[in-house]
């Protein structure tokens, strides 16, 4: 049985998002991780606020299912139930399109990691997005953007009293052990206490964290 | 469309757009449609001579299956392989069709990635021989016995071809899964060098015979493409000759005349048992084995069809023989390309690629792609400062 979060470690980490996200654009990068979990509609509908991927997201989802996976059947089905809108761009947005895709490889992106940049500075959203060289990009082209991760989706309050701590594991863990979901440093700690150490070697993404601080934590008691 | 300094000029756009219509397979009038343009626009887009707009490249992208990042990045490379295998007689099908363009993906993928790094890869090509007239059966014999030795090969079995040809050669080879009836593809581009994709969905002995047949190919016939049927009728000289080659590469007949000597010393008849370890050893399938020991003359022509007539060899008597693991050893390959793979994660960890370009280079999806950097990261995390690189 999983064990209960502890009120300490569940404080350590609280999601960036806030009132002001009002509408959030997700990359390919975050909805992989979201269908892995099991509890896709669950957790979106949780956040009540619109949720958009961007035509070039799904395209990108529907390729990867051709090697193998179900995750292209699973996002059209959010669509149809009008979980998630997909939005194409238009205008302006597309212009920032363009320059996003264009130049050297080093700073330029795929085009949906571009397209939801695009999308969500263009309409004012916030772009859920966990990948790294993206989120550098976003922060140096528009440093207003309001970005945020998939953890940040799951930490969300409405989505942990949505689903309890024992689905919101469950989810979690799903989602690091099939989709390898990326954790950043300060969210290393609330994901521990969410999934259980006992889980932690089996999700691959989390090898370098979890190491880091083993060693950090023998160098402490070895004060 | 606003005309950046970082942007591409109208003519190197052109083109690559024509490339990728090209590798599509699309006529003008169709990528035209898509645009909501006139044919007459887009040659004079593909030309250079009128700038595409951005809602047209969009367009465009969709139409011919690529991305736009793949369009417009500065170094992307645009390799043109497809268009050459369609030029060969029996291409056509959908199957040989996806599996060029695999191949140009890879190729492409690999090479840009090189550009990106600053990396080269070295070729270490024997000269080309040509096909002569009289016996092509002989001149491949002679060929190959000619290859190992300048591979400092000696008489032993091979003990893995595609590394070989990767790693001593310098030869692009990929495996992917393809349509069944390909078992590999050949090319060669003064640019990017040879260029080899197998089928990794046929088991090992299978993917030995195709590699050995295109590394005669590459002997002999380098500046033609070749789409490889292993089931398929030989009906050239050159198809012929690169068999032969396969064959001599793979089971020297000196060597294959030591082992059967060995392995068959006090048997008064040749068995199934003879023949499975015989092709374990040299990694070549039953039905080559017991081809070549006619060849040979170590058994009489016909065996392999009395073998065929009276229950064949099956793979439960190969498991039997070599045991379950070994047996497992031998099967279906995952994906492989072990050098691109390479590049493009020490790509993505310089933060020079991101994993959306990633997976588009490599034509992995997303958790694929997050496995491969994992792995990475774990080898990376293992090793000591005493493993530090000098460069």
């Amino acid at each position: 049985m999983r064990r209960p979060l502890k009120r300490k470690r569940w404080m350590t980490f609280s999601s960036f998002l806030t009132e002001e996200d009002f509408q959030l654009v997700l990359d390919s990068s975050v909805v992989i991780n979201v269908l892995a979990t099991g509890y896709a509609p669950a957790i979106l509908k949780a956040l009540a606020v619109p949720v958009v991927v961007t035509d070039y997201v799904v395209g990108e989802i529907e390729k990867g299912t051709a090697s193998g996976g179900a995750e292209s059947g699973l996002l059209n089905e959010l669509i149809a139930d009008n979980v998630v809108r997909m939005a194409q761009l238009e205008a302006t947005a597309l212009q920032t399109f363009y320059g996003l895709v264009s130049g050297t490889v080093s700073v330029s992106l795929g085009d949906g990691e571009a397209a939801t940049l695009a999308f969500a500075h263009g309409s004012n959203s916030s772009a859920i997005i966990d990948e790294r060289k993206a989120t550098r990009i976003a922060g140096e082209r528009f440093g207003t953007l309001r970005l945020a991760t998939t953890i940040d989706l799951l930490a969300h309050p409405n989505v942990c009293s949505a689903l309890g701590p024992g689905v919101l594991g469950d989810a979690t863990l799903r989602a690091l052990q099939f989709a390898r979901m990326q954790v950043r440093e300060h969210q290393f700690e609330w994901v521990v206490a969410l999934i259980g150490d006992e889980n932690v070697a089996s999700c691959a993404s989390l090898r370098r964290l979890a190491r880091q601080h083993r060693g950090r934590s023998q160098k402490e008691f070895a004060r | 469309m606003s005309n950046r300094a970082d942007e591409l000029s109208p003519v190197v756009l052109g083109e690559r757009l024509k490339v990728a219509r090209e590798t599509a397979n699309l006529k003008q009038e169709t990528g035209a449609k898509a645009a909501g343009i006139a044919r007459t626009t887009l040659i004079a887009i593909e030309k250079g001579q009128r700038p595409v707009r951005v809602e047209e490249l969009q367009a465009l992208a969709r139409c011919y299956g690529v991305s736009v990042n793949s369009l417009l990045r500065r170094e992307s490379v645009h390799v043109d392989l497809v268009p050459r295998f369609r030029s060969l007689p029996d291409a056509g099908d959908v199957g040989t069709d996806e599996a060029a363009r695999k191949l140009n993906d890879l190729v492409r993928a690999e090479v840009e990635l090189e550009n990106i790094l600053g990396v080269e890869r070295p070729r270490n090509y024997p000269p080309e021989r040509t096909i002569l007239s009289g016996d092509v059966r002989a001149q491949a014999e002679q060929d190959a016995r000619d290859l190992r030795h300048w591979l400092g090969l000696g008489e032993g079995p091979v003990q893995d071809l595609f590394a070989l040809m990767d790693l001593q050669l310098g030869i692009r080879v990929y495996s992917r899964r393809l349509d069944s009836k390909v078992s590999g593809l050949f090319a060669y581009d003064d640019a990017v060098g040879a260029c080899i994709l197998i089928n990794a969905s046929h088991r090992r002995d299978r993917r030995n015979q195709s590699g050995g047949h295109e590394l005669g190919h590459f002997t002999a016939t380098r500046r033609l493409p070749e789409i490889y049927r292993d089931e398929k009728y030989e009906n050239s000289r050159e198809e012929r000759y690169a068999n032969a080659f396969g064959r001599a590469f793979l089971t020297p007949a000196r060597a294959v005349m030591q082992k059967f000597k060995e392995l068959t010393a006090g048997s008064s008849h040749l068995t199934r048992r003879h023949i499975i370890l015989l092709a374990h050893f040299f990694g070549v399938s039953r039905q080559a084995m017991v081809l070549r020991l006619e060849e040979l003359e170590l058994t009489k022509k016909g065996t392999w069809d009395w073998f065929k007539d009276n229950g064949g060899i099956t793979d439960e008597q190969v498991r039997q023989v070599i045991g379950p693991a070994a047996f497992e050893a031998v099967g279906e390959e995952k994906p492989l390309s072990s050098r691109l793979y390479l590049l493009a994660i020490e790509a993505y960890r310089k933060s020079l690629i991101s994993e959306g370009q990633m997976s588009e280079m490599l034509k992995l999806g997303r958790a694929q792609v997050r496995e491969l950097l994992d792995e990475a990261a774990a080898e990376e995390e293992e090793v000591d400062d005493l493993f530090k690189l000098p460069h």
